[in-house]
């Protein structure tokens, strides 16, 4: 659509993120997936390092135990905790679950959610300190 | 008419004289049940005629009087005064849409925007006045109304930074009511509307920051109605990859 007369187009502001508490929050969220693939990565390392054999892995586990990787897994954590909370905080407004011609209130998909979280956690934790 | 009184720090863009936005300060008499809109309007009819801002029905259902409120975008013929009184009250036009004049913004962007989407009943063939309405019944008008509150006031667009950032991005009320549509147990213009819908402008620019359900005077949830159709597309995207030879 072509307009003929004189318009101002303001500019977002590059802090435009700190002028709300919902704004930042939201890039806190998008921040935790930096976190989170760093994670991947060291992971990625570890297990090539395990397949390089027992030395390999144990000067790779001394390594990733130094202060500095202990702080960095501790926030790493609490990013991936906070970004787990927020993503399945939506799962219901998200995802519709028909049940026939019911319609499963949006607040027991959220629960549901975050009961299959702590379930399948739990299996995992028990497997890693129980099983292996 | 009480002796307190409220000072209204409006935005003056006048392309005739300035090049870029300024403020001028007003002081306007303090009414418990005045709104925003009570007080603009006093503004113009008793302190300065050459004041510009958009309104209409002063309950809610017009969406023409969206403006920034103290930086948050509001209807303000729903924003009371005493919610705000006795600190000064800044009044912005709406966020990220180019400035006419005043308080009033250029929305042809989102009208060109809302027409692509085809918000309205699309149907493969059209069936003779003579045989009737299509029918609906209350569940199936269920599933779609809260998306079919929409009233284009674009606080949404207002509160949403992709926009800002962005402003290819079809948006959250466009989008909201092209889920509307897709929803609706008459339509059959899925197809069309998702060719905008799930462009590279459409539901993939949102990042979900959801600030346009947290605005919107309607509940309508836009938000929520992008990131279905994120799992809608990306369900049907999978279904004719692994089934080619099934119906979408």
């Amino acid at each position: 659509m072509s307009q003929s007369y004189e318009t101002y187009k303001p500019k977002l502001s590059p802090t435009w993120w700190l002028k709300s508490r919902n704004y930042f929050l939201f890039m806190m969220r998008e921040l935790s997936s930096v976190f989170i693939a760093a994670f991947v990565i060291l992971f990625l390392y570890q297990l090539f390092a395990l397949a390089e054999g027992k030395e390999a892995y144990a000067a790779c586990r001394d390594e990733l135990t130094t202060p500095g990787f202990v702080v960095f897994y501790a926030v790493a954590f609490v990013f991936a905790l906070y970004h787990t909370i927020t993503w399945l905080g939506v799962m219901g407004r998200v995802q519709v679950v028909r049940m026939g011609a019911f319609t499963v209130p949006p607040k027991l998909v959220t629960a549901g959610a975050f009961v299959g979280f702590f379930f399948v956690s739990a299996v995992v934790g028990y497997i890693f300190l129980y099983v292996l | 008419m009480s002796d307190k009184t409220i000072g209204i720090r409006v935005t003056r863009f006048r392309p005739e004289q300035e090049d870029a936005p300024t403020e001028q300060v007003y002081e306007v008499p303090y009414q418990e049940d005045w709104v925003v809109l009570d007080a603009l309007n006093y503004i113009k009819d008793h302190i300065d005629g050459t004041l510009s801002y958009r309104w209409s029905c002063r309950m809610g259902v017009c969406g023409s009087c969206g403006m920034m409120v103290n930086g948050e975008p509001k209807l303000t013929c729903a924003a009371f005064l005493k919610d705000y009184y006795p600190n000064e009250l800044v009044v912005q036009p709406l966020a990220h849409f180019p400035i006419i004049r005043d308080l009033v913004v250029d929305i042809d962007d989102f009208m060109d925007k809302l027409k692509a989407v085809q918000p309205w009943i699309i149907r493969e063939e059209e069936k003779p006045v003579a045989e009737g309405e299509y029918l609906q019944s209350p569940a199936e008008l269920k599933e779609f109304k809260q998306f079919s509150q929409c009233i284009n006031c674009l606080l949404c667009y207002a509160a949403c930074p992709v926009y800002g950032l962005e402003d290819v991005f079809v948006g959250p009320a466009a989008l909201a009511l092209s889920y509307r549509y897709n929803l609706d147990s008459r339509d059959e213009g899925y197809a069309q509307r998702t060719v905008v819908a799930a462009s590279s402008e459409g539901i993939w620019e949102c990042t979900f920051i959801g600030e346009c359900s947290v605005v919107c005077p309607k509940d309508v949830d836009p938000a929520a109605a992008i990131q279905r159709t994120k799992v809608e597309t990306t369900t049907n995207w999978f279904k004719s990859f692994l089934m080619p030879w099934g119906n979408k």
